[in-house]
């Protein structure tokens, strides 16, 4: 248990010790820069989120945008072409006759209007050729009926049809990438109906930039599939494709009306489809995802930039506003600085923030205290030294001391010889005790030694009026006690209670211990003394500085200079008391702790 | 006695507050830094040279455009260096190095001999330069990677087709390039390996031509007058040219078969009028365009290895037109 409570104030103070590592000015910024972290932390993450997404439906939908846009120029394309071979178509076929120079005339005005008309040409049932524009040498190797568009006129009547793109091979070099319109028609030539094909070749070039010059991303493209089979019609990879180096899935486009994600050797790519009716093909814009992810990425970048610039901002001001906040503390440290060097004369100015203000005065009355406490300690240390002078004083009464020379020349007139020097040698021994050597405390059993030479000299002075006896408990022996302090209580007995006595007086001096404290008793079976008197015993003297007087009045003096020498070396727990019986007797007791071990010196001595 | 400490933590609080703001300033510095790596990145890509293959401008500007749509996907800068009919291996080198001399940090090149090839791979090295050839297996030192095609494989093309356009029997023989070429040599074993499954069929004593047309008809010619023949492979695009010529001058294209590689537009002419039988065709597109990928992928620290070898097709005047083939032969939208 007590094990635990070690620990446990342990870590109080290892924790008030870590919290006192810092200052309030640290705690201050660092609580201030900690905060404004979190907070712009959680709203960056925030506006990272907000952003990021807003981002990515900003390019999907812009990529949606752009694959509509291709889609809607590719079908404003096919639809011109298509007005353009009706144009054609009317021209020529309207009058059942194709090669005179009115129709020439037409296509002329015709071709000369579009660029991107390689060639018109007409064909019969059987793939001969009826009449070509422009007039070029037809190659041998056409193989007409082989050819999709001539299939596609023939299964279909009066539909027209666009080809897949494909390198035009009626008339040999150039070999251009055409795409070509056709349709099966049922004309009057010559007053029977005959069924022709009308081809109109129109370069792919024109598709063809269209679609590669459109850009997804860096690395994003489009291409174009046939809705009917899933064909090719333009990829920017189309050759990789057909060597097999590279796969395209056109599966999910060919199915898929709006965008999917599809995932290609290891990157995700979105996929955006838009289909163009008029000529049966569909826009697939292809982007990649981690591109999008690089916008994310420099979002968050920007976002980390910021937080630094706030960071630092904060800790600009933060350190400051946390010095302008601890200056009461700081100067109110250097002000109890000065009190520690011995300055007990500073005062703390109670202005600032409340807390400092209560600080202040409280720091105020702190040092009031501290000055009042210093100047009682003086006082004390004062009267210490003047008791003591007085209890010196009071041994070499010259009172006393005439008295006692005066029987000494007595008994020597008396020829008491024996008498005499018993009286010298306690004068003397009395002398020695007292002096001590200079120390405050002596031994009991030396106070005793010194009682009973006193009460040995007076005994003789008084004509042995009185008898005495000294008592001792062993233990009590080895104490300690202030020195002189029997000799004014005997006395006090002497001349109060048995100088009176009609009979012989006794007096006991006594020491023994009482639950550690030191109970030394003079009592005297003399006349006693009144409430009055005893409390006349303790009253305080109106002067202070008085001396001692000669005489009775002494006694009482001495007596309360014992008691105040008692309670100014042991404090107020000891000291002396008095129990007295009228014509019974008087007790004086004196209340000591019992202390085995000499005290140590007074610095003032 | 509470002096020391007091001090120890004054510095050690003093320490905490400049490693912090420290702290600070180099996330501020790496902010700074990386926007600024951004816009490098925006700004200036890697800049990749071509370097064409000299005589042959058709297969030159097919490659061109394979390695543009491999730049643009890759976000990269081309620098393109094509020649005139006249020009050769020295041009080559020079145009090559000038390339390199301009910040090039990668080199595709189509060698137009092995010197020249070796000294670029020797520059490339010199300065860390990856360096990749193209339609050449050959790589020296210096040269990280190369795209060819299988030159073996399309050997035994031709000379099965050959044999099945003869049915099996009949004489032929093989007009061959003038110089030391590895890829060629394969070639010509992998037509005599497809040849020697058709007993019936010798192969006699062909004959040898350079870059030139008109030598190439001469060496024809001389074969053609020495061994009465069946048909014949030209190895080559213009050995291929000039024995058309002299098929077609002794008026024998029918009987004649004659088998060559390459997809010139002359040659495609050639197929479609019958003179020429079959051709092997390799994608000039292809090669470009895997060329870039493999300096992208050296330029990031990547190992090739080995050649990377690419399919072949044999294409005849019924298959020319159709869809596969078509982007092939016809690389160019025009």
């Amino acid at each position: 248990m007590k094990a635990v409570w070690n620990n446990m104030t342990g870590w109080a103070r290892r924790d008030r010790g870590w919290l006192l590592n810092w200052s309030i000015k640290s705690i201050i910024l660092w609580a201030l820069l900690a905060f404004i972290l979190v907070i712009v932390i959680m709203v960056a993450l925030l506006l990272y989120g907000k952003f990021s997404r807003a981002a990515e439906k900003n390019i999907t939908l812009s990529m949606q945008q752009i694959v509509d846009s291709v889609g809607y120029n590719l079908a404003d394309y096919a639809d011109g072409t298509a007005q353009l071979y009706r144009a054609i178509e009317k021209h020529m076929l309207a009058e059942g006759e194709w090669s005179n120079t009115e129709v020439t005339k037409q296509l002329d005005i015709i071709m000369s209007s579009r660029d991107d008309i390689v060639s018109i040409a007409l064909f019969n049932e059987q793939g001969e050729l009826l009449r070509n524009y422009p007039e070029a040498p037809f190659s041998d190797n056409a193989r007409v009926t082989e050819q999709s568009w001539f299939h596609s006129a023939l299964r279909v009547s009066n539909h027209l049809s666009f080809s897949l793109p494909h390198v035009q091979n009626l008339y040999g070099s150039p070999y251009k990438w055409v795409v070509s319109m056709s349709k099966g028609i049922t004309v009057q030539h010559n007053g029977e109906p005959m069924y022709v094909v009308l081809l109109v070749d129109i370069n792919f070039k024109k598709i063809d930039e269209l679609s590669s010059r459109v850009s997804l991303g860096k690395r994003g493209y489009v291409y174009i599939i046939d809705e009917g089979a899933g064909n090719i019609v333009f990829h920017p990879q189309q050759q990789l494709i057909y060597m097999g180096l590279r796969n395209e899935s056109v599966e999910k486009a060919l199915v898929s009306q709006v965008s999917y994600i599809d995932n290609v050797s290891g990157s995700k790519r979105l996929n955006t489809v838009k289909s163009i009716d008029n000529i049966g093909w569909k826009v697939v814009g292809v982007s990649y995802l981690d591109e999008v992810m690089t916008t994310r990425e420099e979002l968050s970048r920007y976002i980390v930039q910021v937080v630094g610039v706030v960071l630092v901002l904060a800790f600009l001001i933060s350190v400051p506003l946390a010095s302008m906040l601890t200056r009461p503390i700081r100067q109110m440290g250097e002000k109890m600085k000065s009190v520690e060097r011995g300055d007990f004369e500073v005062m703390l100015p109670l202005k600032g923030p409340l807390e400092v203000v209560q600080l202040s005065s409280r720091f105020n009355l702190m040092v009031e205290k501290i000055r009042g406490l210093m100047h009682q300690n003086i006082m004390e240390q004062e009267s210490k030294r003047k008791y003591e002078l007085e209890a010196l004083q009071a041994q070499i009464n010259p009172h006393f001391l005439y008295n006692t020379l005066n029987s000494v020349v007595r008994m020597i007139g008396m020829s008491k010889k024996e008498e005499t020097i018993t009286m010298i040698t306690s004068l003397s021994r009395l002398f020695r005790i007292s002096l001590s050597k200079g120390r405050r405390t002596i031994k009991v059993s030396e106070e005793l030694e010194h009682a009973r030479h006193y009460l040995t000299i007076q005994q003789m002075r008084y004509k042995r009026k009185f008898d005495f006896r000294i008592e001792a408990e062993q233990e009590a022996l080895n104490g300690y006690t202030l020195k002189l302090v029997l000799q004014p209580l005997i006395e006090n007995a002497i001349i109060h209670g048995i100088e009176y006595l009609v009979d012989d007086g006794m007096i006991t001096v006594s020491a023994r211990l009482e639950a550690d404290a030191l109970i030394m008793e003079v009592a005297d079976n003399g006349v006693g003394m009144t409430k009055g008197q005893l409390d006349e015993l303790f009253r305080k003297p109106q002067q202070s500085n008085a001396p001692m007087q000669a005489g009775n009045g002494g006694s009482g003096v001495a007596v309360r200079n014992v008691h105040d020498r008692i309670c100014l070396y042991y404090g107020h727990s000891y000291g002396l008391s008095y129990e007295s019986e009228r014509e019974e007797g008087t007790t004086a007791r004196i209340r000591l702790p019992f202390i085995q071990r000499e005290e140590e010196e007074g610095g003032y001595e | 006695m509470n002096r020391l400490p007091t001090t120890a933590l004054l510095v050690l609080r003093s320490l905490f507050v400049l490693c912090t703001a420290a702290l600070l300033a180099a996330v501020l510095l790496s902010c700074g830094s990386s926007s600024a790596t951004i816009a490098n990145n925006q700004i200036a890509s890697h800049r990749i040279a071509l370097v064409a293959p000299v005589h042959s401008a058709e297969q030159a500007e097919a490659m061109r455009i394979g390695a543009e749509a491999a730049a643009r996907q890759f976000g990269l800068e081309l620098n393109y260096a094509p020649f005139e009919s006249n020009e050769d291996a020295a041009e080559q080198l020079a145009a090559a190095i000038a390339l390199l001399e301009q910040g090039a940090e990668a080199l595709l090149i189509a060698p137009a001999d092995e010197e020249t090839l070796r000294a670029v791979g020797q520059y490339g090295t010199d300065r860390g330069i990856p360096v990749i050839a193209l339609n050449d297996e050959r790589m020296p030192r210096g040269v990280g990677g190369a795209i060819a095609i299988d030159n073996e494989e399309a050997g035994r093309q031709a000379g099965k087709a050959l044999a099945e356009l003869l049915d099996g029997k009949g004489n032929v023989a093989l007009l061959k390039p003038d110089r030391n070429d590895p890829g060629l040599v394969l070639r010509e074993q992998g037509i005599l390996e497809a040849l020697s499954k058709y007993p019936s069929i010798q192969v006699k004593e062909g004959s040898v031509c350079g870059n030139l047309r008109d030598a190439c008809w001469v060496a024809a010619k001389s074969m053609l007058d020495n061994e009465r023949l069946d048909g014949a492979i030209a190895l080559q695009s213009v050995a291929s040219l000039g024995l058309a010529d002299e098929v077609r001058r002794r008026s024998e294209a029918e009987q004649f078969k004659l088998v060559a590689f390459g997809s010139e537009r002359e040659q495609l002419e050639l197929l479609q009028e019958g003179v020429i039988h079959q051709l092997v065709v390799q994608s000039d597109f292809s090669t470009g365009y895997i060329g870039v990928e493999q300096a992208v992928s050296l330029l990031a620290g990547g190992v090739i290895g080995k050649p990377t070898l690419l399919e072949t097709r044999v294409v005849d005047a019924d298959n020319m037109f159709w869809m596969n083939n078509q982007k092939l032969l016809f690389p160019f939208v025009h």
